[in-house]
């Protein structure tokens, strides 16, 4: 059954996913397709094990993230992102990372000002043959917020909204 | 007939009786440099010193509100009706304006469609209203409307300041008049009829200036294409501030949010000065400048919505002329207009 | 400041009789707590109804977007040092011909709100004598900024716990109605199409529930970030006293420190956002 936030609107059972303790991780991941991705790619065909509670959205390059993106994960019931792209001086499109990673530094920024939890969004830069360090990153991440549980404040939002 | 008067340090106390045990308590407090109407204030900061910058709208019409929800099962869809969250409420001190603009319209949402978020929400509201002595603000021009600082328009009670520590009480409504025991609590002496005269024409006097607006209805008919539009709206920045802090106005938009196997349908405001309010899907947008957008907003108050509900769609609150950000002042507008008309121009 | 006046009457008179300009866009007598409101101007005879005083609040250079100045080819606008620096963002980004906007600055003392208050951009203000311009009327006025002005608010936030500062953002974010007044005051707020107004797919959800806007705050506060000039006209115009000058400061304060970078200086250097350094901060990336 999709338990969407929506559905817990509808049902008026806003409190309950709080509670309950079938909640696992919600993990969003941004990443990039030359690298990160290829790298995610490497980890499966190498049958390394790692929670499988992320969500992968692949895009052509992080310079292409936006923000909104972010956004509109924590909307939809995301309880932590991950963005992860080439390493500088690595990018496929030469520059789009230093794009992205000007952009990550100034939203970032807004975040920390509107008192969201940082530690609930990763920026990494993950090659394609760090399949290992995909792996690593995502049961890192996938523990912080196990440990944190769903992100509250969006929730607020969510059944209120 | 006498009326009773109470103390003006008991209308807090007033305000907490007539609330008593869980209704709605709307008032008028501070914050920073302003006033506004505040649900779940508290009333020891009832702040009387002048006209708040919100209506009384958002209380009976909320800028957004679910009307229903949806869920897709299969091939089918299945609604359900959400029940609205009004319950018995107590607008304290609306300034006659305010409480006037309910009267304007309540046609409206009575016409094609009885709304019934509207309509359980005026039913379950007492509204006491706070006479203004004189006009609270320069911008104020509400004998313009037929109105004045001190109409009972839509009140079930008013509250009349006649002096610094003396607040005259009038039940004026059926609904008003079944609370008397209420008041009677709070009595401290009583003051005659024609003390009231005396205010009145005392708040009336303050607007002396304003003109009367009688011929400025027929004018807008007859001057659709007049060069006073694009001089008046060239300064209009199409921001939605007139229209949302307006108590007469009343677009809405229709938004679905969904994710998935359903969703909710909300009610939000929407306002007529946005560049897309008319875009149709076919690209084309009959009012696709400012000055087409600002004429239409005139004549829908003063000229179309008289003609359809015969009243006029303003109390002359004078929010709009307060607090648009560039000064563009509907008053100005309608007032060329009614002095063009006067000189046959 | 009322010298300003006839200054700015005898150029608008002089550039409309010349043909300089089609139309200038300045301020005239309002009729609402003494304040000034734009007008615009087409004919010489007509360049009597302009002014200049401390009630001339508004930023003018927002109506180059809007119609009719955008269509115009050649336009004169009455400014102020700080609206001058929205101009000199819009020329950085490429939104405006330079040879379209003759810009006939005014030296300013500072101006003053409806409520009396006088404003932080005026005592953070370091161009009371603009430097750029195509004409300048008044008196040289020496620029004595207050370091202090722009960061006072700030440091309120910035003693908050995270926790804090979302439920104090939620408190002031839910008031807001949506009625865009921000985005349509402010000079460089400018997309034809805005990123809230687009809906396949709907980016920005419109509704005024918290969500929404959260989400309309934070983007608008990102796409300013490095570009605001911080004129103030966004605060000066929300109906709900949003204190939205908060989130842009907070991003100027971002952008200088990360990026040294300050807007509205130099039509000719590359906003922040659209350039990079090999060295930028890399600390926070795994």
């Amino acid at each position: 059954m999709n338990e969407s936030p929506q559905s817990e609107t509808k049902t008026g059972e806003a409190g309950q996913r709080k509670a309950d303790s079938s909640w696992e991780p919600r993990i969003v991941a941004f990443i990039c397709n030359w690298c990160t991705y290829t790298g995610a790619d490497l980890a499966g065909t190498s049958r390394m094990k790692y929670p499988p509670y992320v969500r992968v959205i692949k895009i052509p390059c992080t310079g292409r993230f936006d923000p909104l993106f972010m956004i509109k994960a924590f909307e939809r019931g995301a309880d932590g992102v991950l963005v992860s792209g080439c390493h500088p001086g690595d990018c496929h499109y030469t520059a789009g990372n230093y794009n992205a990673r000007r952009k990550y530094t100034v939203f970032k920024s807004l975040l920390e000002t509107l008192g969201m939890d940082m530690d609930r969004i990763w920026f990494s830069w993950i090659s394609a043959s760090e399949g290992g360090k995909w792996v690593e990153t995502i049961r890192k991440f996938t523990e912080v917020i196990r440990e944190k549980g769903p992100f509250q404040e969006y929730r607020e939002m969510i059944d209120g909204g | 007939m006498p009326h009773m008067t109470l103390d003006r340090t008991d209308l807090p106390s007033l305000a907490q009786e007539l609330a008593g045990q869980g209704k709605r308590l709307v008032l008028p407090v501070r914050e920073g440099q302003e006033l506004f109407y505040r649900e779940g204030a508290d009333p020891a900061q009832l702040d009387l010193s002048t006209i708040p910058k919100n209506s009384i709208k958002e209380f009976l019409f909320p800028k957004c509100e679910k009307i229903l929800e949806y869920e897709y099962t299969g091939n089918d869809v299945v609604i359900e009706d959400v029940a609205t969250d009004a319950r018995p409420t107590v607008i304290f001190c609306a300034r006659p304006c305010d409480a006037a603009s309910l009267p304007v319209v309540e046609p409206l949402w009575n016409w094609d469609y009885k709304d019934k978020f509207f309509n359980e929400r005026r039913e379950q509201t007492l509204l006491v209203t706070y006479a203004c002595r004189t006009a609270p603000d320069e911008a104020c021009f509400c004998v313009s409307l037929g109105l004045s600082p001190s109409s009972d328009e839509g009140s079930d009670v008013m509250l009349y300041p006649i002096d610094e520590s003396t607040v005259a009480v009038r039940l004026a409504s059926p609904k008003g008049q079944e609370l008397e025991g209420v008041f009677a609590k709070f009595k401290k002496g009583e003051i005659a009829e024609e003390a009231l005269d005396g205010f009145a024409k005392e708040g009336e006097q303050s607007l002396a200036h304003r003109k009367r607006l009688d011929k400025v209805k027929d004018w807008l008919e007859e001057h659709f294409e007049d060069p006073l539009w694009e001089d008046k709206a060239f300064r209009c920045i199409g921001c939605g501030t007139c229209t949302f802090l307006c108590p007469t106005c009343h677009c809405f938009d229709i938004q679905d949010e969904s994710v998935f196997d359903g969703g909710s349908r909300l009610k939000n405001w929407d306002g007529c000065q946005f560049s897309l309010f008319t875009l149709h899907t076919s690209g084309h947008n009959p009012r696709d400048t400012q000055s087409k957008r600002y004429r239409q907003r005139i004549l829908h108050k003063y000229a179309i919505y008289p003609e359809k509900f015969g009243k006029v769609l303003c109390t002359g609150c004078g929010r709009c002329v307060a607090h648009c950000p560039v000064n563009l002042s509907l008053y100005d507008v309608v007032a060329t207009a009614q002095e063009r008309a006067e000189k046959g121009e | 400041m009322a010298d300003r006046t006839d200054g700015i009457r005898e150029i608008a008179r002089k550039w409309l009789t010349d043909g300089t300009v089609e139309a200038v866009v300045g301020w005239e007598q309002g009729t609402y707590k003494g304040k000034g409101a734009p007008v615009l101007i087409r004919k010489a005879e007509d360049a009597d109804r302009l002014l200049f005083n401390e009630r001339c609040t508004n930023n003018l250079m927002t109506y180059l977007k809007r119609d009719p100045v955008s269509k115009m080819e050649k336009v004169g606008i009455v400014a102020k040092g700080c609206d001058i620096k929205s101009l000199i963002g819009l020329l950085q980004e490429s939104q405006v011909e330079r040879e379209k906007v003759k810009v006939l600055a005014v030296t300013c003392t500072g101006v003053e709100k409806d409520d009396g208050t006088v404003p932080v951009k005026c005592q953070a203000c370091d161009v009371n004598t603009p430097t750029f311009y195509d004409e300048i009327v008044g008196e040289k006025v020496a620029s004595n900024p207050d370091p202090e002005a722009r960061s006072k608010d700030l440091e309120r936030l910035d003693a908050m716990t995270p926790a804090e500062r979302y439920r104090f953002w939620r408190e002031e974010l839910d008031k807001c109605i949506r009625c865009y007044a921000c985005r349509q005051a402010c000079p460089l707020c400018i997309c034809s199409r805005c990123i809230a107004e687009k809906n396949q797919p709907q980016w920005v959800e419109t509704s005024p529930h918290p969500r929404g806007n959260f989400s309309w705050n934070l983007i608008r506060a990102y796409h300013l970030a490095g570009r605001c000039v911080e004129c103030e006209a966004c605060e000066t115009a929300c109906p709900v006293n949003i204190p939205l000058m908060l989130l842009n400061r907070a991003m100027a304060r971002t952008v200088k420190g990360a990026f040294d970078y300050e807007a509205g200086k130099d039509p000719e250097i590359q906003p922040p956002l659209r350039t990079f350094n090999l060295d930028d901060d890399n600390s926070f990336i795994l």
